[in-house]
């Protein structure tokens, strides 16, 4: 059986935007490898899946886009956070946590009772 | 507001989209070499890296998909798709596209014709300021009170209400009115009657009509001068110089457009007018229906009438309390309600009545009503209003079998589409994506059939037209095609795009894909088709309510042209004159009458000629209300149906008396004054007791005009063809209060009276060549006049009957083809297996039969249960005149079956062998 897990609908853009926070400006490539180095390739995901979500994120303004060359000399576009996506990534992150830790209690109350 | 940034940027990225989605590709192709270049690292070779790296991305054309659709507008797109394909797809099949177009285009079209007469009649709005904001005053009471002993311009019962109803007031009303209200902002009068007038101007000389206004009216309506000055309350003083406004019409036609034309005089009646401006272009006053040339101050207008004898009671016009003669309109304050006005002008009014009855008793008192002006009180507008309301609703109906057919032949079609349907559902296309296709393409034929309506609609609308014009029309009626009628046609032809789209386009996606693919083209959908076939019947019973109301106007026209109007109306000519405007006076014109008539009586060919104030049909009404010693109480007055005639008038116009004698040239000015009444009025107010010698008091208790009955005559209609005979007096025009100063003349011939009015011309030029004689007309023509409207409707609802019944005949035959040409295999077998021609016949005829039957069985009660709609308008028959009735089913009985005939032949004819072979 695959030990992967689906990705949460609507989590990718957080995932993406957090992602380009850490690192920097990022082409497309290099956003998917780093998201399966963190989370230890436990997450199943196309890589392709990735462009629609960042265009919707340009499409929101959250993130911007321009062309440059990659480390081994390919031309790629490369991605970056804007100041707005700063603010949707701390807004997103806190009611995110929010939401872990009220399902995380619930789901403990339930086992304890 | 995020949702609103993402439809921006979305719009904005449109139109590079193509930019956009090679940008993709490219970036794609980098994100694939670099995972490619990380398998060959690891030692894969180059293509099974390539794989390797693909299959990590996914669906790469999914992926591009995704971004088209996220990176365009969809809708926008899939449109302009949809549209194409539809295009392309009446492309394919031009005759189907052109007939569905032609089907409906005749159905939007009629629509239309009605609509943009509606809008015309209707909803055009007067051209004054703030046109919602006046109101005009109406009264009713339950008869014609005594209190108006002269009611001038407007008046009558109302058929459905027994009520009297009149625009007209008394001048003193007016002014108490005007000075005592707080809900208006302005209030202004105008005469309710137009006053025909000659014109001269620069030695031309020429006829139009006139109306007195306040001088506050073209202020108060907010209507400025095209030319000139505007009339100013100054201008209607008792004291002021005689000035007048003119039509643009008039302007145009008679002045020549001068320019300089305020300040110039005209001379009216005799009395040099200065002309002080120029009416804007499309101002025709506030009357419905009449578009006077000249506009002249009420005091002016006033001493008009005093100057040409019209005076009653010989108190003047504006003085007078018991002629009422003026309309009022008001313009409320901002603020103010039509109710609250209503209620403190009723409260007004009231106040004045009572003050009024002090002095002149009336046992009936009129009610003050308001009104919105640019639907007034007009009875020609009102009975226009009702008859395009119902036209409305038949051409409604004729556009619904017209959708009918529409939604049959798509129908029918949808089962031939059904493969290449289930291929594209088969190929994942979403069902709801292909309804929209398929709605796309109904709407686009829709559309199309639209703008041919529009055409249409151009040449029934110049039928209308045509059919009216003669008869009493509004005026001003042209049936433009305005924004509002362009709106109304692509409304409606949406409208019916969606309604005739929508049930095939649900039907034609709800296949199974596998099981459509694998049967034959002719099966599926329902072998025996009975969606077609109901709506085959629908459109069956709709036909027959069309038919049937045409039976019902058609008859109601007959019944009119036929209606007994008391005297022979053939060989009967009228005309008028009017040397009243040359300046003839009492004795001066009783010696022309006299000498006219008997002039005329000496023509060869002329059997008899008389006059009277009015003609019999068609002359308009005069009633006045008067006392009737020994029958009527001390203080009650009841309305008498006048005509005022001369010598030889019973003897003209054939009318027998039963009793006693008629009016001759004993009675005179001098001579005891003297009435004939007719049958009606000896059964009404004399209770069928002997009249003969009893009395008719015209004045009052104090000032008694007491007229002698000498004779009864029989009933004959009085001025309409559809109301009941009234109770009428005839009375010698020498023994009115004044001799008029017009008469309309009656001419009886013994042959053809065309060849006679040439002679009757020349005998009243010999007279005084100054004189013409205007309006010469057979009474047959006055009558058919009178019947414009009736024979308009009866024309316009047969002619939509016979659409309806067209399309019917259409649709069912169209049904049963298709129902036939679907079972030419089943039909083939049933003859293989020795099945008769005639059997088969049989079959397939009654399958039509039924489908007639059952329409008729739903028409029928619908017909019974909407008839009381058309009652008002029909005369002599019930809603549920059987002669129509049997006629429309008949008619849709034996079209039908023709109809259904011709396909139940051609199954007949199915060749057994190359039936089965068929597929």
């Amino acid at each position: 059986m695959d030990s992967r897990t689906e990705l949460l609908q609507g989590t990718l853009d957080m995932i993406v935007l957090n992602t380009l926070h850490g690192i920097g400006p990022m082409h497309g490539f290099g956003i998917a490898r780093r998201i399966e180095q963190v989370s230890g390739d436990l997450l199943q995901m196309n890589q392709g899946t990735l462009y629609p979500a960042l265009l919707r994120l340009q499409q929101k303004g959250w993130i911007t886009s321009k062309w440059g060359l990659s480390e081994n000399n390919r031309r790629a576009r490369f991605y970056s956070i804007t100041k707005s996506g700063q603010r949707q990534l701390a807004h997103e992150t806190k009611s995110w946590e929010q939401m872990v830790g009220i399902i995380g209690r619930l789901l403990r109350s339930t086992e304890g009772g | 507001m995020e949702r609103l940034k993402v439809l921006f940027t979305r719009l904005l990225t449109m139109f590079h989209k193509e930019q956009k989605v090679r940008e993709l590709d490219e970036e794609v192709e980098s994100h694939l070499e670099m995972l490619a270049d990380e398998k060959r690292k690891q030692g894969m070779s180059a293509s099974d890296a390539r794989n390797a790296a693909l299959r990590e991305f996914g669906g790469v054309s999914q992926v591009r998909e995704k971004y088209r659709e996220m990176s365009g507008l969809k809708i926008v797109e899939t449109l302009g798709q949809d549209l194409r394909y539809s295009l392309r797809m009446l492309r394919r099949n031009p005759g189907f596209a052109t007939i569905i177009i032609l089907l409906l285009a005749l159905g939007v079209g009629a629509n239309t014709a009605i609509f943009s007469a509606i809008n015309d009649i209707m909803l055009r709005m007067l051209p004054v300021k703030d046109p919602h904001q006046l109101v005009m005053l109406t009264w009713q009471a339950k008869d014609h009170p005594e209190l108006v002993q002269d009611l001038e311009g407007s008046g009558s019962k109302e058929e459905n209400t027994g009520l009297f109803k009149s625009y007209s007031f008394s001048y003193p009303a007016y002014e108490y009115l005007s000075e005592h209200n707080h809900s208006f902002s302005g209030v202004f009068a105008f005469s309710a009657n137009d006053d025909p007038i000659n014109v001269s101007f620069n030695g031309r000389a020429a006829g139009t009509t006139l109306d007195g206004v306040s001088g506050s009216y073209f202020e108060g309506l907010g209507v400025p001068a095209f030319l000139g000055r505007n009339m100013v309350p100054a201008d209607d003083q008792v004291e002021s110089p005689p000035v007048a406004m003119v039509s643009y019409q008039f302007w145009r036609q008679l002045l020549g457009s001068d320019m300089a034309i305020a300040g110039k005089s005209i001379v009216v009646n005799g009395v040099s007018i200065a002309i002080i401006g120029v009416t804007p272009p499309d101002f025709c006053g506030v009357k419905p229906g009449h578009s006077p040339g000249l506009w002249i101050p009420l005091h002016l207008y006033a001493r008009f009438q005093a100057d040409q004898g019209n005076l009653n009671d010989g108190v003047p016009l504006l003085a007078s309390v018991t002629t009422w003669w003026a309309g009022i309109v008001g313009r409320l304050k901002p603020g103010v309600t039509q109710e609250q006005a209503k209620a403190e002008l009723s409260l007004l009014f009231d106040q004045y009545i009572q003050a009024a009855i002090t002095t002149h008793k009336s046992s009936i008192v009129p009610k003050l009503a308001v009104a919105p002006v640019n639907q007034g009180l007009d009875g020609l507008r009102r009975q226009f209003s009702t008859s395009l309301i119902l036209l409305m609703g038949m051409v409604g109906l004729v556009l619904l079998i017209a959708c009918g057919n529409a939604a049959g032949l798509l129908l029918a079609r949808a089962t031939a589409r059904q493969r290449e349907i289930a291929v594209r559902l088969s190929l994942g296309a979403g069902r709801f994506r292909l309804i929209r296709q398929l709605l796309t393409e109904s709407l686009l034929l829709a559309l199309l059939a639209g703008s041919l309506g529009l055409l249409f609609a151009k040449w029934v609308s110049r039928g209308i037209l045509a059919l009216l014009s003669g008869g009493p029309t509004p005026a001003g009626i042209t049936l433009p095609t305005d924004s509002r009628v362009l709106g109304f046609t692509f409304g409606v032809a949406t409208l019916s795009g969606i309604l005739f789209g929508l049930a095939p386009a649900f039907r034609a996606t709800r296949v199974e894909p596998l099981a459509a693919l694998r049967q034959s083209v002719t099966a599926g959908l329902g072998r025996r088709f009975t969606s077609g076939k109901v709506l085959a019947a629908g459109q069956v019973a709709l036909c027959l309510l069309l038919l049937i109301s045409a039976g019902l106007f058609l008859r109601t026209l007959q019944q009119l042209r036929h209606v007994d109007v008391g005297f022979d109306r053939e060989n009967l000519l009228i005309f008028s004159v009017r040397p009243g405007l040359n300046g003839y006076k009492d004795d001066r014109l009783v010696s022309y009458y006299n000498e006219l008539q008997r002039r005329i009586q000496s023509i060869p060919g002329v059997r008899s000629a008389s006059f009277s104030m009015r003609g019999p049909i068609g002359g308009g009404t005069g009633t006045t209300a008067g006392q009737i010693p020994g029958y009527t109480k001390s203080d009650q007055r009841v309305p008498i149906y006048r005509h005022d005639v001369g010598p030889d008038y019973f003897d003209t116009l054939g009318v027998p008396l039963l009793m006693g004698r008629a009016i001759g040239s004993q009675d005179t000015q001098s001579s005891p004054h003297v009435a004939v009444v007719n049958q009606r009025f000896v059964h009404d107010y004399f209770h069928d007791d002997n009249p003969i010698g009893r009395r008719i008091n015209l004045g009052d208790a104090k000032n008694p005009r007491e007229f002698e009955i000498v004779g009864v005559a029989r009933d004959v209609k009085y001025n309409s063809l559809r109301a009941d005979v009234p109770p009428t007096a005839y009375f010698s025009y020498l023994q009115r209060p004044s001799i008029l100063n017009f008469m309309a003349f009656e001419v009886r011939s013994q042959g053809d009276l065309k060849v006679l009015i040439g002679a009757i011309r020349h005998e009243a030029q010999a007279l005084d060549k100054d004189v013409p004689i205007v309006g010469v007309r057979m009474q047959t023509e006055i009558i058919d006049q009178q019947l414009s409207l009736e024979r308009a409707f009866a024309t316009l609802s047969t002619a939509f009957g016979a659409l309806a019944l067209l399309l019917a005949c259409v649709g069912l035959y169209g049904t049963m083809s298709y129902a036939v040409a679907r079972r030419t295999n089943e039909i083939g077998i049933r003859m293989a297996l020795g099945a008769e021609r005639g059997t088969v016949l049989r079959m397939v005829l009654t399958e039509s039969c039924v489908i007639v039957a059952g329409g008729l069985a739903v028409g029928l009660p619908l017909a019974w249960a909407l008839a009381r709609l058309v009652k008002s308008m029909l005369f002599g028959l019930t809603p549920h005149d059987p002669r129509s009735i049997g006629a429309a089913i008949l008619a849709v009985v034996a079209v039908t079956i023709i109809a259904g005939y011709l396909p139940a032949r051609r199954a007949s004819r199915v060749d057994p062998m190359a039936a089965l072979r068929y597929e």
